[in-house]
């Protein structure tokens, strides 16, 4: 069993200079989402694991601070299923 | 005895507190508020009494801050910074269709520019500032948009600022601000800016500028630098406390709002640097 992280698709997206901005007319929100959020964001149009959103990240920025890479996307997802903008499902 | 606001069909009752529409009076100004006498008067939306030494609030819609369920207040100046904190609540029953912005906003070069709410950037001090400079401010907290008329408009309630003024600020403006407090506490005081230089509920201008305060206490200079829609429209639907309205609709008004808007941000320490470069800058029309 894993667990498999997806977009919320109930919610409507507009994008502005690169940033993504979700509106969530339930609950009547806009959030702005940050780098690293907007960038997970993205990812997750298809399903996949955190550890999979991590190995990207890590992909991308070779150079960066690798725990504090994981860190703050581990941070950054918590927040984003908090506010249910991301869904998850064990598979 | 129940007064009325203009544009609100139903009065605020007043029951042994008559002093309190004194304050009303001295804060909301252009609100033409008077005594209702209508025997077919509606229901009040609030109604403040004292039946003791303390004031008391009731009211089904528009509840009181949460500190007067445990320790409600005992002087006229607490509870007119109350109603006031809560008025946005009630404008926003009424008119729902208008957005309200938390933000200063003053009129330079026949436009308003607005500062979103950011905490600790001195906000207030600067409105009130360039309020000295003789620019008309039309609020320092929420400034309400049409955006049907694409204009902000002015809810006529007089800026506020902390007490006591740091000892940082300059010595001729803590004079005017201390010349011009016309209801306060040792905590805060409404400031009533002179002739000319603050607009009334009603008054309505187009947004030209909307600028990003950030205080830095280690610049020496001023800097205005130009800033991208994103920015500007997180730090305004941030603050944006009207939900009721679909974000859709909202974050379409907002685009539109700062279509035709300089966006900035203005990073400064000292505050009359910033007014004077704020102002110059504006007038120009450079960034």
């Amino acid at each position: 069993m894993q667990t498999m992280l997806m977009q919320n698709r109930n919610l409507i997206i507009r994008e502005l200079d690169g940033d993504v901005f979700i509106l969530d007319e339930r609950d009547k929100r806009i959030h702005h989402l940050n780098i690293t959020a907007s960038a997970i964001w993205r990812f997750l149009e298809t399903p996949a694991r955190a550890n999979d959103v991590i190995a990207i990240f890590r992909h991308l920025y070779p150079d960066a601070d690798q725990r504090q890479l994981k860190k703050s996307i581990r941070q950054s997802l918590a927040w984003m299923r908090r506010k249910d903008i991301l869904h998850s499902r064990r598979q | 005895m129940n007064v009325r606001f203009d544009d609100f069909p139903r009065p605020v009752a007043l029951t042994d507190c008559s002093e309190v529409l004194d304050g009303l009076k001295t804060v909301f100004q252009g609100w033409n508020i008077r005594s209702d006498a209508r025997s077919d008067a509606p229901a009040p939306i609030i109604k403040l009494s004292k039946p003791d030494d303390r004031y008391l609030w009731l009211s089904d819609h528009i509840k009181p801050p949460e500190r007067w369920r445990k320790n409600r207040p005992t002087t006229v100046v607490s509870v007119v910074a109350d109603f006031h904190y809560k008025f946005y609540d009630w404008y926003g029953l009424r008119f729902p269709q208008h957005l309200c912005l938390h933000c200063a906003a003053v009129e330079i070069c026949g436009g308003l520019v607005i500062f979103p709410n950011v905490k600790k950037v001195g906000k207030s001090t600067l409105t009130t500032r360039l309020a000295m400079a003789g620019k008309r401010v039309f609020c320092d907290d929420v400034l309400a948009y049409c955006p049907e008329r694409k204009q902000g408009l002015a809810l006529g309630i007089l800026p506020r600022v902390r007490l006591p003024l740091p000892d940082v600020l300059p010595e001729q403006y803590k004079a005017y601000i201390d010349d011009h407090i016309v209801l306060g506490s040792q905590h805060y005081g409404y400031v009533q800016p002179q002739d000319g230089a603050f607009a009334d509920y009603g008054q309505t201008l187009p947004i030209h500028a909307v600028v990003i305060l950030e205080r830095d206490t280690e610049t020496e200079t001023v800097e205005i630098n130009p800033i991208n829609k994103a920015k500007a429209m997180s730090a305004i639907l941030h603050q944006n406390f009207v939900v009721e309205n679909s974000p859709v609709e909202i974050f379409e008004q907002v685009l539109e709002m700062l279509e035709p808007c300089r966006l900035l941000t203005m990073r400064y320490r000292d505050l009359d640097d910033a007014a004077n470069v704020l102002i110059e800058n504006i007038e120009k029309g450079t960034d």
